[in-house]
């Protein structure tokens, strides 16, 4: 997602989307991250990229562009996050699709998956276990976390999208990480005690 | 690999899986087609707004320039010009108001001769009516008149003579306390009368219709 530097005292309508193009993967990442699901994410995106474009002329220099369109796309993503609870709180019934919130292990009897790395239920089941560990997570770390694993981005890309220092970003998805360990395997602290294999 | 790594990527693979992107080329084509219209609803209004206060202004101007519109009366009158045609008399002889004796001569169609006309100047004219009748009196460009003729006629009379293609027609114009309505002989030629400001002016001509009489005016 490395950008090309347009340095320029404007954008233009074109450019942007050009831009957007390069980074909506990442975008969908961030917007699935403060949702904490997939649904919805792509959504936001639009309507982040709708609400960036009638705001172009704040867009001073293109390669700023990372840290002004990942902060529209994360207050967007925050208000339809409200809207979704706000509507739901409001519901009599239980929403249609609840997102699976499946209690974390809490001890290595009840971990999903095997210290080493074997799965102890199915595969979907897993997954689940691995969604409902990341609401678990804040919003930024489970971003920095998305943005590395499904976006596949560089930890200076993360900090870019993330208008955070790059430092802070590696530590968040090590931290991210170490969280998930522990509330998948159940084991609290490292798991390096017991390499296996070569 | 150690069993945090092999964790590690087991974790990640469920998340890949869970949170797989889609196909977002739809969003940034219909961001891109956004960006291609008017970046602000209302600049489509401005436009149009603008668009059509243009043709009125085009229209309004065609249509002053077309002599039909509404102009600003630049003296009493104008708004109310009332041009009489005076009645041609067979026993009338002369001009009650003191023109020439021998009008029945003049009140033939002028001859041939006199074209090509020598043109008054619009500030020759302003200057001569002024001198003459004690008020400057305009005629509108398509019927500037030629030369004013003073001879044998009192020195308060003014007259002129102006074209209308091949046609040639002849005005009077006298000070109001001096007007009498002349009587011509009876001939093919006609006779108008009209009150502008202080002056009245007659045209004579064989034409149907007044030719230099509409376009008077004398500015306040």
């Amino acid at each position: 997602m490395e950008q090309e530097a347009q340095a320029g005292p404007a954008v233009s309508p074109e450019a942007f989307a050009d831009m957007l193009a390069r980074s909506s993967r990442a975008l969908w990442c961030l917007a699935a991250a403060v949702l904490g699901r997939s649904d919805g994410a792509e959504d936001v995106v639009q309507e982040a990229a709708l609400t960036a474009l009638g705001k172009l002329e704040d867009l001073v220099r293109a390669d700023g562009f990372e840290a002004w369109m990942g902060q529209i796309v994360r207050f967007t993503a925050l208000n339809a996050r409200r809207r979704r609870d706000h509507h739901r709180s409001g519901e009599l019934t239980p929403a249609a699709e609840p997102v699976a919130q499946p209690s974390p292990p809490e001890s290595p009897a009840q971990a999903v998956i095997a210290p080493d790395g074997t799965l102890q239920e199915d595969q979907e089941a897993f997954d689940d276990h691995v969604q409902a560990a990341l609401a678990t997570l804040d919003d930024v770390p489970r971003a920095c976390l998305l943005l590395k694993v499904v976006a596949e981005l560089g930890y200076k890309e993360i900090s870019k999208l993330l208008d955070v220092p790059e430092g802070t970003a590696m530590s968040h998805v090590h931290r991210a990480r170490l969280r998930l360990r522990e509330r998948l395997t159940g084991v609290p602290g490292s798991l390096d005690s017991g390499r296996v294999g070569s | 690999m150690s069993n945090e790594q092999r964790v590690d990527r087991v974790i990640d693979e469920a998340i890949k899986r869970r949170f797989a992107p889609p196909d977002l080329d739809a969003v940034v084509q219909h961001v891109r087609a956004h960006g291609q219209r008017p970046r602000r609803w209302w600049w489509g209004w401005r436009a149009a707004a603008a668009a059509v206060l243009i043709l009125v202004l085009v229209a309004w101007w065609i249509w002053l320039d077309d002599g039909t519109g509404p102009s600003e009366p630049s003296d009493g009158t104008q708004a109310e010009i009332v041009i009489e045609e005076v009645p041609i008399s067979e026993a009338g002889s002369q001009l009650g108001c003191g023109m020439v004796n021998d009008w029945s001569a003049v009140a033939q169609r002028p001859p041939q001769a006199w074209i090509p006309f020598p043109v008054c100047s619009t500030e020759n004219f302003a200057s001569m009516t002024k001198k003459t009748l004690g008020c400057v009196v305009s005629v509108d460009e398509s019927c500037r008149p030629t030369v004013p003729v003073r001879d044998k006629l009192k020195p308060s009379m003014l007259s002129f003579t102006a074209r209308r293609g091949d046609d040639v027609v002849i005005v009077y114009l006298v000070p109001s306390a001096e007007d009498a309505i002349p009587t011509l002989p009876a001939s093919n030629v006609r006779c108008w009368r009209r009150a502008v400001g202080p002056v009245v002016a007659y045209e004579v001509s064989d034409l149907p219709e007044p030719f230099v009489l509409p376009s008077l005016t004398v500015p306040q």
